[in-house]
């Protein structure tokens, strides 16, 4: 049963890539009803995991052979186990409630079909990757992710700061994407396969192994670039340019954590090196601490939103850091509290969007009254993101306290710092309700455009259905037990009992839940006094890095690359040649001054001919004539006695099709340079005596050298020439008794094949030339 | 160079050049000649022709575009390299119909000799696009 | 014999080279054309000249001793080369002409710049 469920999740995903990519085609028929078509998909994906979940059980991972492969060792496969399938269900499902909320969000846009394009995707690429039982098919989707996100940021292109942003993020990324190959690559030479799973059941530990640090900061730049942790974090705030749908997916269970499901996919066979612990715990510390602290100098709902999304990645990050299973229990609940609570908060700032046209907090005021269900919605989801009951971001900070008080040794750095970012997340909750849904007399705000009941029912669907989900977890935690086990058993921990419940007794975890709460209600009754100390706070943190300096870091760089392009490519053609033919002369001089003078052979040499000499002479005559006549026709016609000499050496040798070929093309050739010659100047002396005399030696080099080479190379015979089968098989085998014509047609068909293709597009170019200028004349001789 | 006698030539070389490069073409498998040569011998006539009666001329008696006549031509290569496909052998093999007939009057026909054809077009398509090309532009007519 | 042609080769490669080097742009079209002719004679050559039987089976025959013939295979290349090489040609003339449409100069040290 399982195994044919599994079967479906291919057949889906490429159905979902397919629909993606004809997305814009499919646009034209569906209009604004697509990504209602097109969230089929992940909603078919979201019930096939969902009925996978309960066949895994607590221990067992399902693994599929390969059903494509790209390369040796790169083939694309399935791996679905408890990490998989929670990453996978929360991308599924929250990308239904996205495209949902799409169908309406995207209506006024224009080019909605590129749009669904990226979107769905990304949406694949992420759900692959995921279930990727490569580590190099992980790697590719990884990268297709990063492509997808840096066009969805980039999508308003016509505005100045999605681009910057785009291109930061993309940078960024890309900078973790590369590492995360070198990362992969070492790791597969040194287990000697790239699939998961075989890694995975070897039981490899690659702590000890020489190479473990290089792979593991390779890793660490992808995980803390992908993941927006510090010091990377800044692109994540840029990213918000992004339409809301887009941001809000980033955000919640996509893009951003692809670095915290890398991070659990590896740690059971990385995770035992000695700076697993150190580095994570203090680089997810510090962006926790920070990305709580500086959401409460921001104004902009979304801005606001996306420093929480820093603070709780770098959460997750702390947790896998401390790497004790009971943390890593952590960081799996708090990544499935997170999405839920983050998916719907981004959505419910694209509807107050919507309804009133502003995201400041400060203008607006009073929702309630048009926005009742996003009111109910948000205000769950904001239980959750402070870490109160009865929400699954209760139980979920329950087990982050739990996880730090039990850390030994380092809990007196770790427990401050998460405390104080929970006392922001809890004043920041407060603020966003009390500014934007508490009646308040004294703050009249924007008048509402559109109500909710002016909506149709699937744009707020994903803010209340994701409350509600996190509202019955919350409540019932004991349906994430199987799947969490066996995520816990998969990320290499041994102790796989999970018992999650909402009350806990009364401990020292609870106590300090308490102290947090009391001092985030502190922290809100003061917010004004707080909030403008905290935004001077970041504007000059700001000024010490962050955008601004990564930016001018590009443009520097941009200018150093224009400058030095400038010098080498100064547009002289003639010195570029010059540059060539010199550089190869070099070359052949070294290589001839370091193995000796060639010594000619003159033994096996054919005959010399004398009606042959005499013709070598004439031509050679008509070629130097050529050189340094100063009439054009009879330049041309010089090169065309050349032209033809060449072609009776050919005839000589018994090259007859050949010989052909080139007289007829040096007639045709000729034929056209007169036409056009006439139409152009006559030759002008361009050129002084030095550079004559200057060009007049390289040339004379450049054909020594020629000669040089011609009669070395003609001895040397690496291969047995091919033509003796050509010889035999071509009547035999080819019905054809001329042997060059068999060649060309049949044993080289593929060759002649792209070389009349070749022609064929240098006769669209001197089409595409001429009708371009035609077309020039004909208005010329119109408006005249 | 409206010349009756030279347009009278100009159409009879025509008209030979183009039998002559199709005997050249199709001999092209056991002599001297091919698809290669017999497309430029097509060309001369046309360019002569062209010469003489101007670009526009050329074009009428085409009747067709040369970018359609390289498209076909290329069409026809593709398509003669792919029908061993239908026959259950790899692409690129060459297909011989058996003749007692053909063979005694000297002629094999097979896909090599399509494909043949189709470079016969490319070539001819190729240089009448360029020659016409040109005329119109340094306008001679 | 080889020797010969191996200095006729270099002296067309001179030829070639000077006349790329030119700045004036129809020399270096000359140039291009001469350099094409010159490598194909290379390769022409690099296949054996010594035999210089036709590269045809004989009529009864089925095949024929590879001793007899030129190497056909260089034939093969050297013509769609030289077709291609008209090809080409007609390509370069043609964005000359235009070239020289547009600027009104036939110095390639004028296009130095592609901002004007």
């Amino acid at each position: 049963m399982s195994e044919r469920l599994i079967a479906y999740l291919p057949l889906l995903a490429s159905l979902m890539f397919a629909s993606g990519i004809l997305a814009p085609l499919l646009y034209k028929p569906f209009g604004k009803r697509l990504g209602l078509l097109l969230a089929v998909f992940p909603f078919l994906i979201f019930i096939v995991l969902l009925l996978l979940a309960p066949k895994l059980g607590s221990s067992s991972a399902i693994v599929t052979r390969e059903f494509f492969s790209l390369a040796e060792g790169i083939d694309f496969s399935i791996r679905a186990d408890g990490l998989s399938l929670t990453f996978g269900l929360m991308i599924s499902g929250i990308g239904f409630f996205i495209l949902l909320y799409s169908a309406f969000y995207m209506k006024k846009y224009e080019r909605q079909g590129q749009f669904y394009l990226y979107l769905t995707l990304f949406m694949g690429a992420m759900t692959a990757m995921v279930f990727s039982d490569n580590l190099m098919a992980l790697f590719i989707f990884w990268e297709i992710t990063s492509i997808t996100s840096f066009l969805l940021i980039g999508f308003d292109h016509h505005l100045e700061k999605p681009r910057q942003a785009a291109l930061q993020s993309l940078l960024i990324t890309a900078l973790g994407g590369l590492t995360l190959l070198f990362a992969v690559i070492l790791i597969g030479n040194i287990a000697g396969t790239y699939r998961i799973s075989e890694i995975i059941d070897s039981g490899l530990k690659l702590g000890e192994h020489p190479q473990a640090l290089l792979i593991f900061i390779f890793i660490l730049i992808a995980v803390l670039t992908k993941s927006a942790q510090f010091p990377f974090h800044f692109w994540l705030p840029g990213a918000m340019q992004a339409p809301t749908p887009v941001s809000s997916y980033l955000h919640s269970a996509t893009m951003v954590n692809a670095g915290i499901f890398l991070l659990l996919r590896v740690h059971p066979f990385i995770g035992d090196f000695y700076l697993w612990k150190g580095t994570l715990m203090v680089a997810g510390g510090i962006t926790m601490f920070l990305g709580a602290f500086f959401s409460m100098g921001q104004t902009d709902l979304k801005r606001i939103l996306a420093f929480t999304t820093i603070s709780a990645l770098g959460t997750m990050v702390m947790l896998i850091g401390i790497d004790t299973s009971h943390s890593i229990k952590a960081a799996l609940v708090f990544f499935i509290v997170h999405a839920m609570y983050k998916g719907g908060l981004f959505m419910m700032a694209g509807i107050i969007d919507k309804s009133t046209g502003t995201r400041d907090i400060t203008r607006l005021a009073n929702l309630t009254r048009g926005l009742p269900l996003t009111t109910a919605a948000t205000v769950l989801a904001l239980i959750s993101m402070a870490g109160l009951p009865p929400m699954l971001g209760f139980i979920g900070k329950e087990l982050v306290y739990e996880a730090k008080v039990q850390l030994p040794g380092l809990s007196w750095l770790v427990l401050p710092l998460g405390v104080g970012a929970n006392i922001m997340m809890v004043a920041i909750s407060l603020t966003i309700f009390a500014e934007l849904f508490y009646p308040s007399v004294r703050k009249q705000g924007v008048p509402f455009r559109h109500t909710e009941k002016e909506f149709p029912w699937y744009f707020p669907a994903g803010t209340i259905i994701l409350a509600a989900a996190g509202l019955v977890l919350g409540l019932a935690p004991g349906l994430l037990d199987k799947i969490i086990s066996n995520a816990l058993l998969f990320s290499g921990n041994d102790d796989v009992r999970v018992k999650l419940s909402i009350w806990h007794g009364f401990n020292q975890v609870l106590l300090i839940s308490v102290l947090t709460v009391v001092s985030g209600v502190v922290v809100f009754i003061f917010r004004h006094r707080v909030m403008p100390l905290i935004s001077s706070l970041i504007r000059w943190f700001d000024r010490l890095f962050l955008p601004d300096v990564f930016a001018g870091a590009i443009k520097k760089y941009v200018e150093v690359a224009a400058r030095s392009t400038e010098r080498i490519q100064h547009g002289y053609h003639r010195f570029y040649l010059m540059t060539f033919f010199i550089v190869t002369m070099l070359l052949v001089a070294i290589q001839t001054f370091f193995s000796g003078m060639p010594v000619i052979e003159t033994s096996g040499l054919s005959t010399l001919k004398l009606h042959i000499l005499a013709l070598l002479v004439v031509s050679s005559l008509a070629a130097v004539f050529a050189v340094f006549s100063g009439g054009r026709l009879t330049a041309i016609v010089a090169m065309g006695v050349v032209g033809y000499g060449v072609g009776l050496i050919y005839l000589f040798y018994g090259a007859v099709d050949l010989a052909i070929t080139q007289f007829l093309a040096e007639t045709i050739l000729m034929v056209l340079f007169v036409m056009v010659m006439f139409k152009l100047p006559k030759f002008e002396k361009l050129s002084s005596r030095n550079s004559k005399l200057r060009d007049g030696i390289i040339a004379l080099s450049a054909g020594a050298m020629v000669t040089l080479v011609v009669l070395n190379a003609r001895f040397v015979n690496v291969f047995d020439p091919i033509s003796s089968y050509y010889a035999a098989k071509s009547y035999v085998e080819a019905h054809g008794r001329n042997i060059v014509n068999v060649i060309l047609v049949d044993f080289r068909a593929l060759d002649t094949l792209g070389e009349i293709t070749v022609l064929t597009l240098a006769a669209v170019g001197v089409y595409a030339l001429f009708n371009i200028r035609v077309r020039q004349l004909k208005e010329k001789e119109k408006n005249q | 160079m409206r010349n009756l006698i030279l347009i009278k030539i100009s159409k009879l070389y025509l008209v030979v050049m183009i039998i002559f490069s199709v005997f050249i073409l199709l001999r092209g498998h056991n002599n001297p000649g091919g698809g290669f040569i017999g497309g430029i011998i097509t060309s001369t006539g046309f360019i002569f022709y062209g010469i003489i009666n101007g670009s526009e001329r050329v074009k009428s008696l085409l009747r067709i575009t040369t970018i359609e006549l390289m498209g076909t031509g290329l069409m026809t290569g593709i398509v003669a390299l792919i029908i061993p496909v239908f026959s259950g052998l790899e692409p690129f093999t060459g297909v011989w119909i058996e003749s007692d007939l053909l063979a005694s009057a000297g002629i094999h026909l097979g896909t090599p000799v399509l494909f043949d054809t189709g470079i016969y077009l490319v070539v001819t398509g190729v240089f009448l696009s360029i020659i016409i090309s040109i005329m119109d532009v340094v306008k001679w007519n | 014999m080889e020797l010969v042609l191996a200095i006729f080769i270099g002296l067309l490669y001179a030829c070639g080279v000077y006349l790329v080097l030119r700045r004036s742009i129809i020399k270096v079209i000359l140039g291009v054309f001469v350099l094409s002719n010159a490598t194909n004679l290379i390769i022409f050559l690099a296949g054996g000249i010594r035999r210089s039987g036709k590269g045809f089976i004989p009529e009864g025959a089925e095949t024929i001793d590879p001793a007899l013939i030129s190497d056909p295979l260089p034939q093969a290349l050297i013509l769609t080369a030289v077709v291609i090489s008209l090809g080409i040609s007609a390509y370069i003339l043609a964005l000359k002409f235009r070239y020289f449409e547009v600027t009104g100069t036939h110095d390639l040290d004028q296009l130095s710049k592609t901002d004007d």
